[in-house]
């Protein structure tokens, strides 16, 4: 570690300030390593080159997820295909909806996926059998965003009808409606423990729910009220990270209401463009954005890392393997196609 | 959104909060604020024909207001009330349908093209800008489709086109002068089915090779573990045939008890002291003395095993010792399920198994070694030994038939999903291009078997 009172030139990301250690360690890692490897980790970049293309696709993809165990990548656009995350070979095609599916979700096993579409409502698939074990019916509109909570009993659902419902995943029954915005939600996400959920919406808020109870804990709100297209809890669920449609996104320590981090120089105006965290090397911040680019981030200096070019279209979504540092990405209409990325680092 | 701020240039008006008045703008008769024509999805013409414009946030704490148009207009789209109530909300039929090409997450984007959210009503207008600017791309872009689905897309966009222009245009079966018929691309039948044969003999074989020549990480996974699935099975198979040799064990040892002792001898008192001692039984929880603790739980056990009754509409099959009590009950139209041996309705003891004496082996030795002489019914110590050791086999066999049963399971859900990939029309379908051939994927360690049973608690 370099030593902090060394105020000559070689400075280096050593020298960090403890709010920018701590949003080091919002990415989930471990103390000690933070104050040990942490510099080491930082200064160097990822090498992502394009490895899969994967062609199968007739409709704008709407959303790619890997499975919690690794072994499998989702995609949607009408019909949800899954492939190998690793190879990228194809392996099966779910169909059951009636209009475009905008938003896929795994559970914590592996084992059932729920999708949220334009038809009104969710289901949920049982993936060694391909068929619909439930369907979710309430919503009064496009169903936008869907996520299971860590120990999968229950679907948190964000809609264009303004409201979050929360369904019991044995019952396939609604057990709760937050009025949860004035606009349409555009995301919803559990934290690591699923006591919270957090919400974000056209109408520039973003909140924090309380899971048991179905009160708002926290409502997080900046200078200008930009719509807020995308908002997720970070790995150890300190932060959030929340895009809007000013091309920018910013990482939120919600416990006190500040922002930390923002992350810019992609390009979002218009789509609800998914940003990850990548956690399985170094420390990055991943988002498509309407250049039809891939940007990776620093997480901790926020200076651009890397660009994956490659896309024809607007890169709509991106997701990150759980222990390996791949990539996907998945374009629009234009493009249609979705890329695997692997890193070394 | 208050009108106290104010610039340097000037004052900031509308949701975006721009300075920018040279747009067309309309204001609110409530609060007085202007808002640009196309951030709140108002024409020019529009504003003419309303008498006075309340803007959105006022229509939503005034509930009392609303929009008054100068004529009843029902083809208007802003006039019509949508399901809230409010007149800018509802977004117009032709968005909707729009909609069923593609998700609302990839087409609607965003509701105004300026940085001005709210309402729903403002979706209509960029998005339908959207559908158009990208259709005429598609046109005048057409050529850069992925290479593995050239042929069918330029095929789907030549049709696009000529279905619009009007024009008739030539059969694109091979080696086909004529005219295509109205809407379609083809002259006929054969053409069609010729061209797409060609397409099968073009594409399948090229398909076929890449797919083998990489076998998907995902049946490497699925053979590794099907074939431990195979071993489990094979494993739950053999303990099941041992558990028919303890039985024929028994069956010796008892024999032997009939054989050597004959008579039964009275059961010598047991050391001083011992008639005081007493247990809890676990069924009813009385106090029961040592002396006659094996009886009486037996019986606690039977009387409460009695109060249910278990059973199938059909006998069980097994090979070897039946396990299963299978006695039928016209009452209930079923057979007994519960195990033989400790059924409490149905048991007999069976006439093999009775003799003059107790015939417990006294120590580890069971093939040479003592067994207990006193009169069976006297013996308070060996209650019932016999029947509780063929339970005991008999509850590791069931448990066996289970794994069995549930191993069966999953090795069908996994040769269904070998069996599934890498179908013909899958591999038409979809296509992986890997743009390193020759990079070594890392070896992925098969995970162990989870029982891929139904998630039951959901069914």
């Amino acid at each position: 570690m370099a030593d902090r009172g060394d105020n000559s030139g070689a400075d280096s990301s050593a020298a960090a300030p403890s709010a920018a250690a701590a949003a080091a360690a919002a990415a989930g890692l471990s103390s000690s390593s933070a104050t040990n490897s942490k510099p080491a980790t930082e200064s160097r970049k990822c090498n992502y080159t394009l490895k899969f293309t994967l062609v199968g696709h007739t409709k704008a993809v709407s959303s790619v997820k890997f499975s919690p165990n690794g072994e499998w990548l989702a995609t949607a656009d009408k019909l949800i295909k899954i492939w190998g995350a690793m190879d990228g070979k194809f392996e099966k095609t779910i169909e059951g909806h009636k209009l475009g599916v905008s938003d896929v979700a795994w559970s914590s096993d592996s084992r059932l996926l729920v999708s949220a579409s334009d038809d009104k409502c969710l289901k949920v698939w049982d993936l060694a059998t391909a068929k619909c074990l439930k369907t979710l019916k309430g919503h009064t509109n496009y169903v936008f965003c869907c996520n299971f909570n860590p120990s999968s009993n229950l679907i948190v659902s964000g809609s264009f009808d303004e409201s979050v419902k929360i369904w019991d995943v044995k019952s396939g029954k609604c057990l709760r409606t937050l009025p949860a915005h004035s606009d349409p939600v555009t995301a919803v996400h559990f934290n690591r423990d699923g006591s919270l959920i957090v919400s974000s919406s056209y109408d520039g808020l973003c909140r924090i729910w309380d899971t048991a109870s179905g009160q708002c804990l926290k409502t997080l709100i900046d200078d200008d009220n930009p719509p807020v297209s995308f908002v997720k809890f970070s790995p150890n669920g300190k932060y959030i990270l929340a895009a809007t449609l000013d091309n920018t996104l910013k990482l939120w320590d919600y416990s006190k209401g500040r922002c930390l981090k923002v992350y810019n120089g992609h390009k979002n105006e218009k789509y609800c463009i998914i940003a990850n965290f990548s956690v399985t090397g170094g420390k990055w911040i991943i988002s498509g954005s309407e250049d039809n680019m891939v940007y990776i981030w620093n997480l901790q200096t926020k200076e651009i890392v890397q660009k994956l070019s490659g896309h024809q279209d607007v890169v709509l979504c991106t997701a990150c393997h759980p222990t390996q540092n791949i990539i996907a990405s998945a374009g629009l209409e234009n493009d249609k196609s979705i890329k695997l990325w692997r890193s070394d680092f | 959104m208050s009108s106290d701020s104010s610039s340097s240039s000037g004052q900031r008006w509308c949701i975006c909060r721009s300075t920018d008045t040279g747009r067309f703008m309309i204001g609110c008769d409530k609060c007085e604020e202007w808002f640009h024509g196309d951030c709140i999805g108002v024409t020019p013409k529009q504003a003419d024909a309303m008498r006075n414009y309340y803007c959105r946030r006022c229509l939503k704490r005034h509930p009392s207001l609303r929009i008054v148009w100068k004529t009843a207009d029902p083809g208007d789209e802003s006039a019509s009330s949508g399901p809230v109530g409010s007149s800018t909300r509802q977004i117009p039929p032709q968005a909707q349908q729009q909609q069923q090409t593609s998700s609302s997450r990839s087409s609607a984007g965003p509701p105004a093209a300026a940085p001005g959210p709210q309402s729903r009503g403002q979706v209509k207008q960029p998005k339908q800008q959207l559908q158009r600017r990208r259709r005429v791309q598609q046109q005048q872009q057409r050529p850069s489709p992925s290479p593995a689905a050239a042929p069918t897309s330029t095929g789907a966009a030549r049709v696009q086109i000529s279905e619009r222009a009007g024009a008739r245009r030539q059969c694109e079966g091979p080696a086909c002068r004529r005219v295509a018929l109205r809407g379609s691309a083809y002259c006929g039948k054969a053409c069609g089915l010729e061209r797409a044969k060609r397409r099968l003999i073009d594409l399948l074989p090229a398909r076929l090779a890449a797919w083998q020549a990489r076998v998907p990480v995902a049946e490497r996974r699925d053979s590794l573990r099907l074939s431990r699935v195979v071993q489990a099975a094979d494993a739950a198979k053999r303990r099941l045939t041992d558990g028919e040799l303890r039985h024929r064990a028994l069956d010796q040892l008892l024999a032997r008890g009939r054989r050597q002792l004959r008579g039964g001898v009275t059961e010598e008192p047991g050391p001083p002291g011992e008639d005081d001692v007493t247990v809890p039984c676990p069924s009813c929880s009385q106090e029961t003395p040592v002396r006659s603790a094996l009886r009486h739980l037996l019986k606690c056990q039977q009387r409460i095993e009695s109060r249910t009754s278990f059973g199938a509409p059909y006998p069980s099959q097994m090979d070897g010792t039946p396990l299963f009590c299978d006695r039928y009950c016209p009452a209930s139209r079923a057979y007994c399920k519960k195990l033989a041996v400790l059924c409490p309705d149905h048991y007999r003891p069976d006439a093999s198994e009775t003799g003059d004496a107790c015939g417990c082996p006294l120590t580890d030795d069971e093939l040479a070694g003592p067994l207990c002489p006193v009169a069976r019914q006297k013996c308070t110590r060996h209650f019932a030994w016999a029947r509780m050791r063929r339970a005991e086999i008999d509850i590791d066999r069931m448990r066996q038939l289970m794994r069995l049963e549930e191993l069966l399971f999953e090795e069908r859900a996994i040769r269904q999903a070998m069996m599934q990939r890498g179908g013909a029309v899958s591999l038409l379908l979809h296509s992986t291009i890997d743009h390193q051939p020759g990079f070594n994927l890392p070896v992925v360690e098969a995970p162990s078997i989870g029982l891929r049973v139904p998630p039951n608690h959901i069914l």
